[in-house]
């Protein structure tokens, strides 16, 4: 039986049909038969619907008869597409033995495509190919073929081609996850090791463990071992997912499910972690995982210093399964007790909160995100900050050097002059430019993060109407001619909008940001003076003129219903008003410095 | 014995103000049987409203207000009865019972301000809006400057000399000259009250589309400003007491029934989209006149309630309100009111304390300047509290 499974991810670029084609292999194995399936099943966030993508990793067990007539148990384990969850994705790819590879027939190999690609082949997994969305008149399949061979470096002929919104070649490719993926190694009798690929909270249940079970077999009722803190637990249910929780007695080895022990401290679970039975536990943990390296740095802050212990808990429980999120205690003049908060990218910051927002309910109020400075100081100590106001004083800075990366964009020939430009203006150095297809551009840039933290993502897109694929990865550090450019509201300086720039761009971004705060800050009962400064020295000015008539003219019968409806909704948005002593900043303010374009 | 006010929303008009937003609707549009029989059906709700809440018969009936819309589009002859009906459901009136009939110039015949000075029409509100010709085109307003004067005579010489003039203020292109000049010919015309509203921008208006189509242009703000500050002193040289943001009165004038709203007295509203409240517990008529009738001819009232809101906004509420009037916060009388607004001194350096308030340790008002800023200062204390 245990020869019979086979666990196996599906890789893509976002769009490919990534989605698309877990929803049809569901549906084709009759996991789900057409009643229950919504659009796109696996992605169960409500974020992830709205945005269309998938954010964190899920599995699901299907069943399908392979040629041989024997039934086969396959595992699939969904993974994000975005540059930013590329942790995300190589913990799935950690459960199994093969992955699908999606390109699409109309658009080729896009720059996700070869990300994923490397991360799988780490991973030492079988990777099959599959050329998508043949049913569209615009697909090149033969293009598609040759990209898979010459950028990618795979057999582009042994590639399956499917249309997954029409089914189409989806029996042959699930003959050939069969065939050409290969059964898990299994051990049933060394010692129970079980990877802990995700886990998730559960108000009534605790914690829920998501599980691949490398050796041996775990029961329900077995003492487990979380290996890490070596604490023990007693597994109360365990199961596969069909999507939906099924309960089972036991999980095998090489099976993929979920595992319920009454665990109620978060502390206990880390992503990463081996279970191993308590009795007869194994000599070593698997290996786990790579530490996720979060590249960009913010404050999060509770709009009301009451809510900081709501903020804590509700942090917490986020951090169960998203190990990559980072968090320290910090406290800033401005925005009193908060924390510090490390993420993948700006996109897995948006996500974590709007996730705080939404499914905690919590008010924040959050810094702009900076990248983490190397700090050599005068006595030769290296530091590292990570927050752009607790960087130390000039004089006893030796010197300062910036994270690099290294970004491959992929786009349409007729776009060169723009997204080259583009580049040229975020202090991009060219590393290498060619075609992967007659019509299709590669570049390879390298860049200071902090130059594509804000937003490079959005200007490459309008560049490019939409054209353009991009990922990136960190490279190095460099140094940098950096300082710390403060800004001053009514003469104080306000920690939380404190910002690092290269000091040649320094008077023209001071100027910027002065003018882009007082197009934020709404006039008030007092003049607002702005001004951004550099050790100590004022740069910039703008003045946010005092308001001098903000008055009701009639206040009856009607008038008074309204004006009770309006102090509700005002005492709703004041939730995003941060107060500096008479004086209120809005929310946006603190994210200004991202915006500094030109136009 | 506790008092009672009613507010009683006319909602026709000959022709609709562009920059209004109340519930109204032009007489051509709809047939005229709306209109006959309109107090009527008023009276009908009245009726209603006394069977649901019986205790209400004992209080002491001190305001009567006819706002709308163009009360004054209704017939005279039509209101003795309705006033009459009225009177015999409250047993109980103050000898200085007030009732106000909203009025255009226009309306204003000495044959019609006779009939409503004998139904018990004692106090009238002219909607003059400007003296000047251009202005008054530009509002589309139905009568010439030389109308308000006739108006004013019919309606001293019908015995009514308890009148308010209304005048805008920041109209588009209005001037500062000419804006004093209007309130010069006001003062001239002896009113015992005046109200100065600046003109208000509500959304859905045919002059916000224009403003957002910009065919039209908000006056200035430090110029609204200007024009806010240079009435209230003028006015206050002639005589005039400035108790309450937009509102001014002579000695002994001022308007009992609008004072019932900035200090939360009771008030019953009757007639489509009228509010009114009793105690916190405000509610509104639906802003359909076939609604109205239809719910009154059932036999059912037409009233829904407001939200109970949180007791902060409540507060806040309180707060606005009261601060609308000269008179300001008493720490006897409302001492949550005061110690919310003193948390707010606190935090004024003495310039800023000097310029918006008046304060002794009994009683806190704020001054023409503070409230120009009335709106953001309330938001301040809601902070606060």
């Amino acid at each position: 039986m245990e020869s019979r499974i086979r666990n196996f991810c599906i890789i893509a670029h976002i769009d490919h049909g990534k989605s698309t084609l877990a929803d049809r292999l569901l549906e084709m194995t009759g996991t789900m038969t057409q009643r229950q399936m919504r659009e796109q099943v696996l992605d169960s966030l409500d974020l992830e619907r709205e945005r269309g993508i998938t954010i964190k990793a899920q599995a699901v067990r299907l069943f399908h008869r392979g040629k041989d007539g024997q039934v086969y148990q396959l595992n699939l384990i969904d993974t994000p597409g975005h540059v930013d969850f590329t942790y995300e994705v190589s913990r799935s790819l950690a459960a199994c033995e093969g992955a699908l590879l999606i390109v699409d027939a109309t658009q080729g190999v896009e720059a996700q495509t070869l990300a994923n690609v490397y991360l799988a082949l780490e991973n030492d997994l079988e990777i099959i190919p599959v050329i998508n969305k043949i049913d569209l008149p615009a697909s090149d399949v033969d293009e598609a073929r040759r990209q898979i061979t010459e950028s990618v470096g795979l057999d582009g002929d042994s590639a399956f081609t499917v249309s997954a919104k029409t089914g189409f070649g989806c029996e042959e490719l699930l003959q050939g996850i069969i065939d050409r993926i290969p059964p898990p190694t299994i051990e049933v009798t060394t010692p129970l090791r079980a990877l802990i690929f995700d886990a998730v909270y559960d108000n009534f249940r605790g914690v829920i463990c998501y599980v691949r079970v490398r050796d041996g077999a775990i029961k329900k009722g077995d003492k487990i071992r979380f290996m890490r803190l070596g604490h023990d637990f007693e597994v109360t249910e365990l199961g596969i997912l069909t999507p939906a929780q099924v309960p089972m007695d036991e999980l095998n080895c090489g099976e993929v499910g979920y595992v319920i022990a009454g665990i109620r401290t978060l502390e206990d679970v880390r992503v990463g972690d081996t279970i191993t039975h308590a009795k007869r536990p194994a000599e070593k943990a698997l290996p786990g995982y790579k530490e996720a390296m979060p590249v960009v740095f913010a404050g999060l802050y509770p709009v009301n210093a009451d809510d900081y212990d709501g903020l804590k808990a509700a942090i917490e429980k986020l951090r169960l399964n998203d190990a990559a999120f980072h968090v320290e205690v910090e406290t800033s003049d401005a925005l009193g007790f908060g924390f510090r908060c490390g993420f993948l990218g700006l996109l897995h910051m948006e996500i974590i909160q709007e996730r705080l927002e939404r499914e905690h309910n919590q008010n924040l109020l959050y810094t702009a995100p900076s990248v983490v400075y190397r700090v050599t100081m005068t006595n030769g100590d290296v530091i590292k900050v990570d927050n752009p106001s607790k960087l130390p004083a000039p004089q006893v800075i030796d010197l300062i050097e910036e994270p690099y990366v290294d970004a491959r964009i992929f786009f349409p020939k007729e776009f060169v002059g723009q997204v080259l430009s583009l580049c040229q203006g975020k202090k991009g150095i060219q590393r290498e430019m060619s075609f992967i297809s007659p019509e299709r551009v590669m570049v390879h840039y390298e860049f200071p993060l902090s130059e594509i933290l804000s937003d490079f993502h959005d200007k490459l897109k309008s560049a490019t109407s939409g054209y353009a694929s991009f990922d990136y990865e960190l490279s190095d550090y460099r140094e940098g001619k950096m300082v710390k450019m403060d800004i001053l509201v009514n003469g104080e300086p306000v920690d939380a909008l404190s910002v690092i720039v290269h000091r040649e761009d320094s008077a023209y971004k001071g100027r910027l940001l002065c003018k882009k705060l007082k197009e934020i800050v709404p006039r008030q009962m007092y003049a607002v003076a702005i001004q951004a400064a550099i050790g100590g020295k004022v740069i910039a000015r703008e003045t946010v003129s005092a308001l001098r008539k903000d008055v009701t003219a009639k206040c009856y019968g009607g008038d008074i219903s309204r004006k009770r409806k309006l102090l509700e909704k005002q005492k709703e948005g004041k939730k995003r008003m941060k107060q500096f002593g008479k004086i209120e900043i809005p929310q946006d303010a603190f994210m200004a410095v991202l915006r500094l374009s030109d136009d | 014995m506790k008092t009672i006010g009613l507010y009683i929303h006319v909602p026709f008009c000959r022709h609709a103000c562009p920059y209004c937003d109340f519930y109204k609707f032009e007489l051509r549009d709809r047939p005229a049987s709306l209109r006959l029989g309109f107090l009527e059906t008023v009276a009908a709700e009245l009726r209603l409203l006394l069977a649901r809440h019986p205790h209400l018969r004992e209080r002491k009936l001190a305001t009567v207000y006819f706002g709308g819309g163009t009360p004054s589009t209704l017939h005279p002859g039509r209101f003795r009865r309705f006033l009459d009906q009225v009177f015999s459901e409250f047993p109980h009136r103050e000898d200085s019972l007030e009732v106000t009939l909203e009025a255009n110039p226009e309306n204003l015949t000495a044959a019609r301000c006779r009939q409503w000075q004998d139904a018990g029409v004692n106090r009238l509100s002219i909607g003059v809006q400007s003296f000047h010709a251009g202005d008054l085109e530009l509002l589309e307003r139905l009568h010439a400057p030389e109308t308000i004067h006739r108006a004013v005579e019919n309606a001293r010489g019908a015995g009514i000399s308890n009148y308010s003039i209304d005048l805008m203020f920041a109209l588009p292109g209005q001037t500062m000259e000419a804006w004093m000049d209007n309130l010069r010919q006001a003062v001239g015309l002896v009113p015992r009250h005046i109200s100065l509203y600046g003109l208000t921008w509500h959304e859905g208006t045919p002059f916000h589309r224009h403003l957002a189509g910009g065919r039209l242009a908000t006056a200035p703000e430090d110029l609204e400003a200007d024009m806010f500050l240079g009435a209230s002193e003028f006015l206050r040289d002639h005589g005039f007491e400035h108790y309450e943001v937009s509102n001014y009165a002579l000695p002994e004038s001022r308007s009992v029934h609008n004072q019932r709203y900035w200090t939360g007295a009771d008030v019953l509203p009757l007639g489509p989209g009228a509010h009114g409240n009793l105690g916190n517990n405000r509610w509104a008529n639906p802003d359909d006149i076939d609604a109205w009738n239809g719910a009154i001819g059932r036999g059912v009232l037409p009233g829904a309630p407001l939200d109970d809101p949180p007791a902060d906004v409540l507060l806040a509420e309180r707060i606005y309100t009261r601060l609308r009037r000269s008179d300001g916060i008493s720490r006897m009388s409302d001492p949550d009111l005061h110690g919310a607004c003193v948390r707010w001194l606190e935090t004024l350096d003495g310039e800023e304390r000097q310029r918006w308030v008046v304060a002794d340790g009994e009683r806190l008002q704020l001054t023409p300047e503070g409230w120009l800023l009335l709106d953001p200062i309330v938001d301040k204390i809601m902070t606060l509290t």
